[in-house]
């Protein structure tokens, strides 16, 4: 448990020190009906009032409408005005459904369209084995069973290189919004993301602001509730909204943990003691082996994702070889 | 038509990887497979022999030699 009152009154004078150092006069937040993006919005609005915060929805051709109306929900609870910037158009321009169709056709055959969905799944035991994720993929052709399949390397990264166009786009957007106001972006990554690697590397990842990047989803919900999120988005399942999948959850798609158990196994990755470990098991129901596992699984994705999350390379005059 | 025998595996891992690999070279443990080497693998697998492995599968002891690997391949096409 977290002392939920006083994480927010810090990070929200966080933001409003920040906004000011920065010499810019607010912020922009990107909603996307999330919890993340919903407590970001909730901190800005207690750092600086709603006047001084514009929110904006960036949804595409593959974008839930229910998280439309979730984003709309929270706005209406902090008193914001939504702006909403569709982005389908962009991303239709730079090939990016068309490169989805290509891979799914490659998948699944000539037929396949859109209406089918497609469900991205990373398939990885973390509990018990040490075995990498692997990536899976499935659809639903009306009136038949699931297809699944697995992908090649080269397909998953084709994919995956069009899809992140969703986030790049969407924080050039913020940027854009952001210098006509003089305002600064917020980032919206909790721990579990930033340190697991779950996010796009200059896309959701890029911002000049962000009060939650050490607080694991537990703790951000924590907040949620203190500042008012509607308990409806503070309970439902936390989900990609990339994919065109209904309820595609971000557990099937990366985490492969339910945040319940996520969570208390993160909180022990700087310093995994025999005792934290014993604790653990006990708690989770598990054999110290599983707990182990999991820790060093978990250690693993970290390294796995260096490139997602670390800083860029500077040359440094004093680390030349002379 | 899906692929009968288990002889491709080891040859095609070769080309991986620069380390020397015989029927039980530890390929997890050693790192000779990262992730990605691991995803093209199982696809291939399926490609070849015409089937899906159930994720259940999907665990280090089906992976971690070429050996186990072969067994696993024949194991699923008996089934």
């Amino acid at each position: 448990m977290i002392d939920a009152r006083h994480e927010i009154d810090a990070r929200s004078e966080f933001i409003a020190d920040s906004v000011n150092a920065l010499r810019r006069k607010g912020v922009v937040v990107g909603v996307s009906g999330g919890i993340d993006s919903s407590v970001t919005l909730g901190l800005a609005v207690e750092a600086l009032g709603p006047s001084r915060v514009t929110a904006i929805a960036l949804p595409e051709e593959e974008s839930s409408r229910e998280s439309h109306d979730d984003a709309l929900e929270v706005c209406r609870a902090f008193g914001v005005e939504l702006e909403v910037e569709n982005i389908g158009e962009a991303l239709q321009a730079l090939g990016v459904y068309a490169e989805r169709d290509t891979v799914a056709r490659e998948l699944f055959g000539p037929d396949w369209n859109p209406s089918w969905g497609m469900r991205v799944l990373l398939k990885q035991d973390l509990r018990r084995s040490r075995m990498p994720g692997v990536y899976r993929v499935e659809v639903s052709p009306p009136g038949e069973k699931v297809r699944r399949t697995g992908l090649r390397s080269d397909q998953y990264q084709r994919l995956f290189a069009a899809y992140n166009h969703k986030q790049r786009i969407r924080t050039a957007v913020l940027y854009r919004w952001a210098e006509q106001l003089r305002y600064a972006v917020l980032g919206t990554s909790n721990r579990n993301e930033t340190f697991l690697g779950f996010f796009v590397r200059q896309g959701d990842g890029a911002w000049d602001i962000c009060p939650i990047t050490d607080l694991l989803k537990s703790d951000v919900r924590e907040l949620a509730s203190e500042l008012g999120v509607p308990e409806t988005l503070i309970n439902k399942e936390t989900t990609t909204d990339t994919f065109p999948a209904e309820n595609h959850s971000q557990v099937e798609f990366f985490y492969g943990l339910d945040f319940d158990v996520l969570d208390p196994l993160m909180r022990s990755l700087g310093s995994p003691t025999v005792d934290a470990i014993q604790e653990l098991a006990k708690n989770l129901s598990w054999t110290e082996d599983e707990v182990s596992c999991a820790i060093e699984n978990l250690l693993m994705r970290h390294e796995a994702t260096r490139w997602t999350w670390s800083d860029p390379i500077r040359f440094e005059p004093d680390s030349a070889i002379r | 038509m899906a692929e009968q025998g288990t002889a491709w595996i080891l040859p095609y891992i070769a080309r991986m990887t620069e380390a020397e690999l015989g029927d039980h070279t530890q390929l997890l443990v050693e790192g000779i497979l990262d992730s990605m080497d691991v995803q093209d693998l199982i696809a291939e697998i399926e490609a070849r022999h015409g089937m899906y492995i159930p994720d259940l599968e999907l665990e280090d002891s089906n992976f971690e030699t070429v050996d186990a690997i072969s067994r696993l391949v024949v194991r699923l096409t008996d089934d």
